[in-house]
């Protein structure tokens, strides 16, 4: 039993390749924790709770992230957020985070083998999401820091633009992944020719 | 050159570059630059299609997106194109079109024969006499559409590649005329995101073809330098060959990019079009005004055109459309058409104009270069087949209302018609602006707009190139200001121009009183008479006018004569044009391809998203079909080598029964719900007690809407006093959680319960069958799987290796039964343990269709199949699942409607069928008596029907009418193929009655 042991990523079975021509460049980064985060904002226990675990407060302006340490933390709602983990650590983020917020309104839910992370990055990046992405991605209308709930294609994601200017990361859900990845390759053919 | 009507000189066509073309099958050049249209009228071809309905010989009529004629099919095969318009394909080498509507040929046509009874076919001639008897429509209709229509449909797959994209900016520019450019340019040249969308191949719209002077410089020379000044700001794109075709709400509008059709089909790559979804701050539209005609009989013979196009074909593309040219005009306008045709070496042989008097400028310069003005005279007939030969000219009276005097007859082959301008007030009407009408200036103007934008130039009927460039500036500094920028921009100079006002004149008078062959709409071949006829017959509203005379429809959606159709049926009703007013505009402005709405989501693989579990791959390996279950791709049946989809279920179905089976779950919906609340919340969601569910135990819920009927079902687990686990249906989940979060935001918000999706966080395999224990046992580790301890419907936590698993004792076929569920990065290692412990027991996987056999065997329903929004629990014979204790559940005041519970609902039983290996079609109407005459009385219908293995013959599910006190009587299943399936009703469980199987 243990010898058949090995952790799959959603995309297990794509075939990433390599960026051609202008298209920009589609990269996996596996294994993440991502923990669903719930309570009230105007709760100082919840708040403390959080920061004693994190570090950082959860952000209350809409459509933000905060690092803090090892960890992110974006804002999904007004009493929502997803925090990603170092791989591995989540279990034990969240049983720190449930522990300090016991009694607590607040609810701490392992998401991780639901969801996955792509960076996009090349010059293109923003084009290629354009593509099908009714978000404005706009250097600035959309900066570092920021975080939005979008779809791309027919299937939602929570997109965040990366430090280097010119990438997005993008979070997908692990049963829509195989059909994103083949869209984004086939989206990336208009700029492959350019 | 070989082009025996191309001038000298002038022009913006390159006459170093000769282009080769086919149009019906005969061969001639052009030049780069051209559009179809203008090399065909190089070649003095102005005969280029056949009307729709009389297949009269028709000619190029304008130079734009207007044009009724001038429709072509492009190209053949798969990269074939219906229904282009001449006037605006730019030329490329070895195109090949041909007339539409044209049968055998454009010049001998048999349907002609049509002109010769076009005195029997008036307005609404279809629904007067095709439309009985009512049983042989369909045999008119097919030779209708045989006989009428214009290009014809590609018959293969588009072998073209379709981008799109999403965009934003602070001001869209539609329209990238003078107008355009201005405002593009006062709002770039402050820092705003500017787009402007021309649908031309060159900015620069009509004024490319003008004599015009801006800011001391030729209009040319003007227009290239905004351009380049524009093409330098970053924040500025430029998109030609774009026709913004849609203005919805939200100031979003969409815009069709055409990237390859102008080049030669060897040398196009990528994609051919790109649909633009833009959302702007502010729009401004200088989508500019289109010259209209004036409506007199046999107006529509080749050879007529409207002026400014005429002038367009000289100046911009250096044709000469005619030899000996009459102008006929009611405004100015026309007046710099007459100067240009001579400029061209045309003879002008009259100008003639409705007016009593022109004085103004342009009309000396007319007189003053020997042309003769015949003022107070109108056209009131012409001559020639397929090309104009001559006119004839008559006074008009001083009201308008008749004519008089000699009639004069003048040879032409060139007649250049101007009845004013249109504004095009398409998107501005489109945005919600209703276009008001202006006798003034006898135009529709945009109405006051609904959204933030505006109307400047020749689009708001400011034709005047001075005021023209003022408005444009004022809007382009406001929308840019309305953003934030400081914008400034001082306008443009040019010369005002003072004109002679208008006098509206839509249909020349007869001199009999009554003309034949007054074409208002020349795509559909709608005449003055029909809309008077529709008028007499009594029809008011334009709309119905519309729809009663097929005036503007067709591809050119009547772009040229509406307007005169209403000022007929106005004039006809006695009421105003304002009174009258407009047919409504929508999208799209031109017809837009499907393949660009349908850009890259086609095919089986994006077509619509594709959910794979974390065992998909394992599925695909061991040889499974799949089905689709809402988005999911989920394993139907494993067929062995050699096996039916028949053989595969029951040897599926029967593995299972007998031994143990495993089945992908991972795609029901998962739900962990936490908070204080949370019973008491599940308590208002399902309809059974949740209260007093212990720790470590599930229990079976229906969720009803508010009117009573059940929406979904599932099992949800208590994993702690304030933390449960709900499972939704596959098909349920995305709803399931929207409705139960609807509920805590908006009704119950004092509720302290937080839900969060972990559908796909989840795999799960469903081991099944009187061995699934042994298999379970042997691969999680740290619980105990005796059944007693571990009874039905309770949840443990055991690893497997290093990963932490739950099992819930669920069962969906009354098997004892195991759902293993793991991280989904960890599904397939779970799954193959699970196959690799089961091998002694011949452990089989199954599919969604076995599934179904065996929770039909049981008779368990399948919400969405067994139900369909129109069945309440009590319905399905499942009334213990409603709480008699309860004060209240959603849905629980709609179960005492006497809708819900008068006695003759329809009511889930089973059916046998007297022959046990027929197996009735699902959705099969049932009937009391099959031997009544149709339509016979209809009792109920089949939700689910299969052969069942296990039981030896087939089962059904149906919903019958009071079915729960029918048990025992026969029904039949009369189908299409006359087939009758005699059945008996029963309870709907068919094995293992008393359930002794679930502890294996």
């Amino acid at each position: 039993m243990a010898d058949l042991f090995q952790l799959q990523s959603p995309l297990v079975n794509i075939e990433m390749g390599e960026a051609k021509g202008n298209a920009p460049e589609i990269r996996e980064i596996t294994f993440l924790g991502y923990l669903n985060l719930r309570g009230k904002p105007g709760n100082t226990a919840f708040l403390a709770a959080v920061i004693k675990v994190l570090g950082a407060e959860p952000p209350i302006e809409p459509n933000t992230m905060v690092e803090s340490g090892d960890y992110r933390i974006y804002w999904l709602g007004p009493d929502e957020w997803l925090v990603i983990t170092p791989t591995g650590q989540q279990g034990q983020v969240q049983a720190k985070l449930l522990e300090a917020l016991d009694g607590v309104f607040s609810s701490v839910v392992d998401n991780s083998s639901g969801l996955t992370l792509l960076e996009i990055n090349g010059k293109n990046a923003a084009a290629l999401i354009a593509t099908d992405c009714p978000l404005d991605l706009h250097p600035g209308k959309f900066k570092p820091g920021q975080c939005a709930q979008t779809r791309l294609a027919k299937a939602g994601m929570t997109i965040a633009p990366l430090r280097n200017g010119e990438g997005f990361e993008v979070i997908i859900r692990r049963s829509f992944a195989d059909y994103l990845l083949l869209w984004m390759q086939d989206a990336a053919v208009a700029f492959e020719l350019a | 050159m070989s082009q025996r009507c191309r001038t000298d000189k002038g022009g913006r066509i390159d006459r170093d570059q000769t282009i080769q073309f086919t149009f019906n099958g005969k061969a001639y050049s052009g030049q780069a630059g051209d559009t179809l249209a203008s090399a065909l009228l190089a070649n003095g071809v102005h005969l280029v299609g056949r009307s729709w309905k009389y297949h009269r010989p028709r000619g190029i009529m304008s130079a734009g997106a207007e044009e009724p004629n001038a429709i072509v099919q492009l190209e053949k095969g798969q990269y074939t194109i219906p229904n282009a318009r001449a006037t605006q394909v730019e030329l490329y080498q070895r195109l090949d079109a041909s007339s539409v509507n044209c049968w055998p040929s454009l010049d001998f046509d048999l349907m002609s024969v049509n002109s010769f009874f076009s005195r029997l076919m008036p307005a609404g001639f279809y629904y007067k006499t095709f439309m009985w008897p009512k049983f042989m429509w369909m045999k008119y209709e097919y030779l209708i559409r045989k006989a009428s229509g214009l290009g014809e449909s590609p018959d293969q797959p588009d072998p073209d590649r379709y981008e799109r994209t999403h965009a934003h900016c602070d001001v869209l520019v539609v329209g990238g005329g003078v107008a355009g450019l201005c405002a593009a340019l006062a709002a770039g040249r402050a820092g705003a995101r500017v787009i402007v969308a021309d649908e031309q191949s060159e900015f620069g719209g009509l004024t490319l073809a003008s004599h015009a002077q801006i800011d001391g410089r030729s209009a040319d020379s003007w227009i290239q330098v905004t351009i380049d000044e524009l093409q330098k700001l970053p924040e500025v794109t430029l998109l030609p060959r774009s026709t913004v075709f849609g203005y919805h709400d939200q100031n979003f509008l969409t815009i069709n990019q055409r990237l390859t059709d102008h080049l030669p089909l060897t040398e196009r790559s990528g994609g051919r079009e790109k649909l633009w979804q833009v959302r702007a701050r502010q729009v401004v539209l200088a989508t500019g005004a289109m010259e209209r005609p004036i409506t007199f009989s046999n107006n529509d013979r080749p050879g007529v055109m409207l002026a400014s196009a005429v002038s367009t074909y000289i100046n911009r593309y250096a044709v000469k459309p005619g030899n000996r040219a009459v102008v006929f005009t009611n405004n100015d306008s026309a007046y710099q058409t007459a100067l240009d045709l001579k400029s061209a070496g045309s003879e002008v042989v009259a100008l003639v104009d409705a007016r009593a008097a022109s004085a103004s400028e342009i009309a000396n310069t007319v007189r003053s270069a020997g042309i003769e003005v015949v003022n107070a005279s109108v056209v009131i007939n012409t001559r020639g087949r397929k090309r104009i030969q001559s006119v004839k000219l008559m006074n008009l009276s001083a009201d308008g209302k008749s004519v008089s005097g000699a009639i004069k007859t003048i040879a032409c082959d060139l007649l250049a018609v101007s009845g004013g301008w249109s504004p095009v007030v398409h998107l501005s009407s489109q945005s919600g602006a209703k276009a008001v009408w202006h006798d003034a200036v006898a135009m529709f103007l945009p109405g006051k707009s609904l959204q933030a934008q505006a109307s400047v130039g020749a689009a708001n009927g400011t034709l005047d190139l001075k005021s023209a460039l003022e408005e444009a500036t004022a809007a382009g500094n406001s929308a840019a200001s309305a953003c934030g920028f400081n914008a400034t921009m001082s306008v443009p100079t040019a010369d005002a121009v003072q004109q002679d006002p208008i006098l509206p004149l839509w249909l020349v008078p007869s001199p009999k009183g009554r003309g034949g062959n007054q074409f208002i709409d020349l795509q559909n071949d709608v005449g003055a008479s029909d809309i008077q006829l529709a008028a007499r017959e009594g029809y008011r509203s334009i709309e119905h006018v519309k729809r009663y005379t097929a005036m503007g429809f067709g591809t050119d959606q009547g772009k040229t004569g509406n307007i005169n159709g209403m000022a007929v049926l106005a004039d006809t009703l006695g009421q105003s044009i304002a009174e009258t007013g407009t047919t409504t505009f929508r999208p799209n402005y031109t017809p837009v391809t499907f393949g660009a709405i349908a850009g890259q989501d086609l095919g089986e693989r994006l077509f619509d998203p594709i959910r794979k579990t974390a065992m998909h791959a394992w599925h695909e390996e061991n040889g499974a079909k799949f089905e689709n279950v809402g988005q999911w791709l989920r394993p139907w049946y494993y067929p062995q080598v050699g096996e039916s989809m028949h053989d595969a279920v029951n040897r599926e179905c029967l593995a299972t029964r007998n031994s143990v089976g495993i089945f992908d779950a991972t795609t029901l919906g998962k739900i962990e719900i936490r908070g204080p609340d949370s019973a008491k919340f599940l308590e208002m969601i399902y309809t059974n007690n949740w209260m007093n569910l212990e720790v470590g135990k599930g229990r079976y819920g229906f969720m009803l809407g508010e009117d009573g009927m059940v929406m979904d079902d599932g099992v949800t687990i208590r994993l702690a006093h304030d933390h449960f686990f709900m499972h939704t249906t596959t098909g349920g989940a995305a709803g399931v959680m929207a409705w139960m979060e609807r509920w805590l935001q908006t009704e119950w918000p004092q509720m302290e319960v937080f839900l969060t999706s972990v559908t796909d966080h989840w795999a799960t395999a469903a081991v099944v069958g009187p061995n699934s224990a042994k298999v379970v046992s042997a691969v999680c580790d740290g619980i105990d799987f005796d059944v007693e301890t571990f009874p039905f419907m309770a949840t443990r936590t055991g690893t497997i290796g290093e990963v932490v698993c739950r099992v819930n004792r669920i069962s969906f076929s009354g098997e004892l039964a195991y759902e293993v569920n793991v991280p989904a990065n960890t599904g397939r290692f779970m799954w193959e343990g699970l196959i690799q412990a089961g091998a002694e027991y011949d452990i089989t996987p199954y599919g969604t269709e076995a599934l179904h056999v065996l929770r039909a065997e049981k008779g368990y329903v399948i919400v969405g199949q067994d139900t369909d929004g129109s069945v309440t629990v009590d319905d399905l014979g499942l009334g213990w699942a409603l709480s008699k204790t309860k004060a209240d559940f959603i849905g629980k005041r709609s179960l005492t409607r006497p809708d819900t519970v008068r006695k003759d609902r329809k009511q889930l039983v089973g059916l046998i069928t007297t022959d046990p290996n027929t197996v009735i079609p699902e959705g099969a109407q049932l009937v009391d008596d099959p031997h009544v005459p149709i339509p016979m009385p209809m009792i109920g219908h089949v939700s689910s029907s299969y052969y069942s293995a296990c039981c030896g013959h087939s089962i059904a599910l149906a919903l019958v009418k009071d079915g729960h006190s029918r048990r025992g009587d026969t029904v039949y299943a009369p189908l299409a193929n006359g087939q009758i399936i005699e059945a008996r009703v029963t309870e709907p469980v068919f094995y293992d009655k008393e359930g002794a199987k679930s502890n294996g």
